[in-house]
């Protein structure tokens, strides 16, 4: 009999990523949780089949998921789509659910075979807590029919148990999203609370790209490959990043300090415990100082001990997803 | 992959609070599994997190949910008045998780010959009776452990013994020493006498004196607590009998063989005499509390390396300790170090009990602790209003 295999995985706005093997080893995969609608021709077909660029034909459309539709879009200046939205399903897209199946499909394979999968959803947003629960149970219910053994993890959690092992999984994990930001503190795994805000680079690209007159795909592409905290930009693209960067940052801050501001949610936890920041968001180089800086300036009554990046800032949360999937087994 | 560091860790819990105090234990066991699934399965098990067939079809978001509360209510230490009202109103005591070890009951030992300086019994324990001295008489309330409440007859024999050092000046153990051994002891028993302190005391060479009759109080062990699976004694001077050893209690203490040659008689004869269960044969260290911080190990002698396997009893150190499990008591790292370093098993399984129960209840464990002190200070009171009256 074969030993039983678990599958830790990130569902972000942006990204779907899995993490499968040991937690000393794991194995990474991803795919851009978006796709592209093209109107159906014969000859866009037979490019794509000559490209090898998987697609499915879909009434009148020819739908290009993942990774593809990114580079697609940009050969055919169009904008990608996104199942998700802020984190979330994205209500706007009908046939969002049936596009993360095949996108999940293309990650883990048709058949789940019963096996263990662990993903990872959000803290609840204040404004839409309802849209959680139809998310988690989307999700779950494809994985079900999928095959799969469902089980979920909070975002931040998830971080915590990839980043946090030296201190026992204590600790406040920090996500940086494409859609949203996830903030949880926790103690010996277990979480003390958690909450989402529901801003992330999404919001940095298309505010940025408002102020800047240009799109958002250029900006996220200038915001991927040449941004990085400086103080202050000539640049108007990169002033804008800049502002919005902060924007995001204090944000969160701004959350954590007003959760923090009620006696009763302060824990009692007169140790200093790490945080740790991860995802996508929080690549720049200069990000932790800046997220630092603004953290000192929000004097929390949290004592923090260290500030770290995750290892892995993209893989962490579906790292931590497999862990949790392995410890259920 | 970081590199696991137990230093980096041990500074990391350093700062610590009173609030997860009690999961001191469980911290420093986790931090001793460098696998992070094992690590997690651990805590998830140890705080009864580990998603079980019975429970396997809840999400997970689910149990976080539920533990997320009970957790902040742990850690921030709010209350809300309506849930803890409604909890003490289910209140019943646990069962043991673990359960208790038992020992088969002595056979019957009878006294053989008398003498005004000492008598001897069928097994060969010779007990001195010149330092004897009188007291008040034994007699004492106990509580339900089923249900908290007062037992309706008092009772007058002894319950149980609780085994203390006289924590006095250890000379060598020399032929050369021999005069000032009896000296140095005849100082420790004349002291013991005045104060009447213990029921008997067992010499560096293994003779064993009586102090104080059986029937009498001896104050051994005045804020104290244990409970065996009917009762509950509380302040156990009137309850227990005392019986110390002229030791003192170190990490590396062996008693001699001598004295744990009397100890097995003694303890022998004391349970054959008052068919005391050796469930209620503890050290003074597992006993002893302070209600004014409600911490356990007030005194800890004992607090290690008492031979209960040689004393013909099971393990005291895994027995789930009565003052964690039944009444919130909590301990401290000057305690951890008093007793070796490490916790004892009974300890450990106490406060998982807390912490089952507290889950069961969908409290935090501090509340449920909160609870349970408020339990105890209840019963103390009834206590000290008995021993009030009596002194009127």
């Amino acid at each position: 009999m074969n030993p039983p295999t678990a599958i830790g995985l990130d569902i972000g706005t942006s990204r779907l990523v899995t993490a499968t093997g040991t937690n000393t080893e794991p194995i990474f995969q991803s795919q851009l949780n978006a796709f592209l609608a093209l109107p159906f021709s014969r000859l866009t077909e037979m490019a794509l089949r000559r490209e090898r660029i998987a697609h499915e034909a879909q009434k009148e459309n020819l739908i290009i998921l993942g990774n593809d539709s990114d580079r697609l879009a940009n050969l055919f200046h169009l904008e990608t789509r996104r199942p998700m939205i802020r984190g979330l399903l994205n209500p706007n897209e009908s046939g969002g659910s049936s596009i993360m199946r095949q996108l999940l499909t293309t990650l883990l394979g048709q058949n789940g075979e019963g096996r263990r999968v662990c993903f990872s959803v959000p803290g609840a947003p204040s404004n839409a807590p309802h849209e959680l629960t139809y998310h988690e149970a989307t999700i779950r219910g494809i994985l079900t029919e999928m095959g799969f053994q469902a089980s979920t993890i909070n975002e931040g959690l998830a971080v915590v148990l990839a980043e946090l092992e030296d201190t026992n999984f204590t600790g406040l994990g920090v996500t940086f999203g494409g859609g949203m930001c996830n903030v949880c503190l926790a103690y010996l795994s277990m979480p003390v609370f958690s909450f989402s805000v529901s801003k992330g680079g999404d919001f940095i690209d298309e505010s940025a790209a408002g102020v800047a007159g240009e799109g958002a795909t250029r900006v996220r592409a200038i915001k991927e490959h040449s941004f990085y905290f400086n103080g202050f930009y000539a640049d108007q693209v990169k002033q804008a990043l800049t502002i919005y960067y902060d924007d995001v940052i204090g944000s969160v801050i701004n959350a954590l300090a007003e959760y923090l501001s009620k006696p009763r949610n302060v824990p009692r936890l007169d140790r200093a415990v790490p945080v740790v920041i991860s995802g996508g968001t929080s690549l720049p180089r200069g990000f932790k100082d800046r997220f630092e800086a603004l953290l000192k300036v929000a004097e929390l009554p949290l004592a923090i001990s260290e500030i770290r990046t995750a290892a892995d800032p993209l893989n962490s949360t579906a790292k931590g997803a497999l862990v949790a999937a392995l410890a259920e087994i | 992959m970081r590199e696991f560091s137990l230093n980096r860790y041990y500074r990391f819990i350093s700062h610590f609070s009173e609030a997860v105090e009690p999961f001191l234990s469980l911290d420093l066991r986790a931090a001793q599994i460098p696998d992070s699934v094992r690590k997690l399965k651990f805590l998830r098990r140890e705080l009864s997190l580990a998603p079980v067939p019975s429970r396997a079809r809840l999400p997970w978001s689910s149990l976080i949910a539920i533990t997320a509360t009970a957790l902040a209510l742990m850690v921030t230490g709010s209350n809300s008045p309506a849930r803890a009202k409604n909890a003490t109103n289910r209140l019943t005591t646990p069962t043991p998780v673990v359960p208790r070890q038992v020992a088969p009951a002595p056979e019957s030992i009878w006294p053989v010959e008398k003498t005004p300086a000492y008598q001897v019994y069928s097994n060969g324990l010779q007990i001195r009776t010149e330092y004897l001295t009188e007291s008040a008489m034994r007699h004492y309330a106990t509580w339900s452990r089923a249900d908290l409440t007062k037992d309706a007859a008092e009772s007058t024999r002894p319950a149980g013994i609780v085994f203390h050092t006289t924590e006095s000046l250890m000379l060598p153990m020399e032929a050369g020493q021999t005069h000032s051994l009896l000296r140095t002891r005849e100082g420790v028993l004349d002291y013991i006498r005045n104060g009447h302190l213990y029921n008997y005391v067992i010499d560096r060479f293994g003779q064993v004196f009586r102090m104080v009759p059986d029937g009498e109080v001896a104050f051994h062990s005045g804020n104290s607590l244990w409970a065996d699976d009917h009762h509950i004694y509380v302040d156990l001077n009137d309850s227990f009998l005392g019986v110390a050893f002229e030791a003192r209690t170190e990490p590396s203490f062996a008693p001699d063989a001598a004295q744990i040659r009397s100890g097995r008689m003694l303890t022998d004869f004391l349970r054959s005499q008052f068919s005391i269960p050796a469930a209620n044969c503890v050290t003074h260290a597992q006993v002893s509390v302070n209600p004014s911080n409600m911490e356990i190990g007030y005194h800890t002698d004992w607090g290690a390396s008492f031979p209960f396997g040689e004393f013909g009893l099971p393990d005291g150190y895994a027995t789930a300790l009565p003052a964690v499990e039944l009444f919130g008591f909590q301990y401290n790292q000057f305690f951890l170090n008093a007793i070796g370093g490490k916790p004892w098993a009974g300890l450990l399984s106490a406060e998982g009990n807390v912490t089952r129960e507290a889950g069961a209840r969908k409290i935090s464990p501090a509340v449920y602790r909160k609870i349970l002190q408020k339990k105890y200070q209840a019963i103390r009171s009834q206590k000290h209003e008995s021993t009030d009256r009596d002194r009127t």
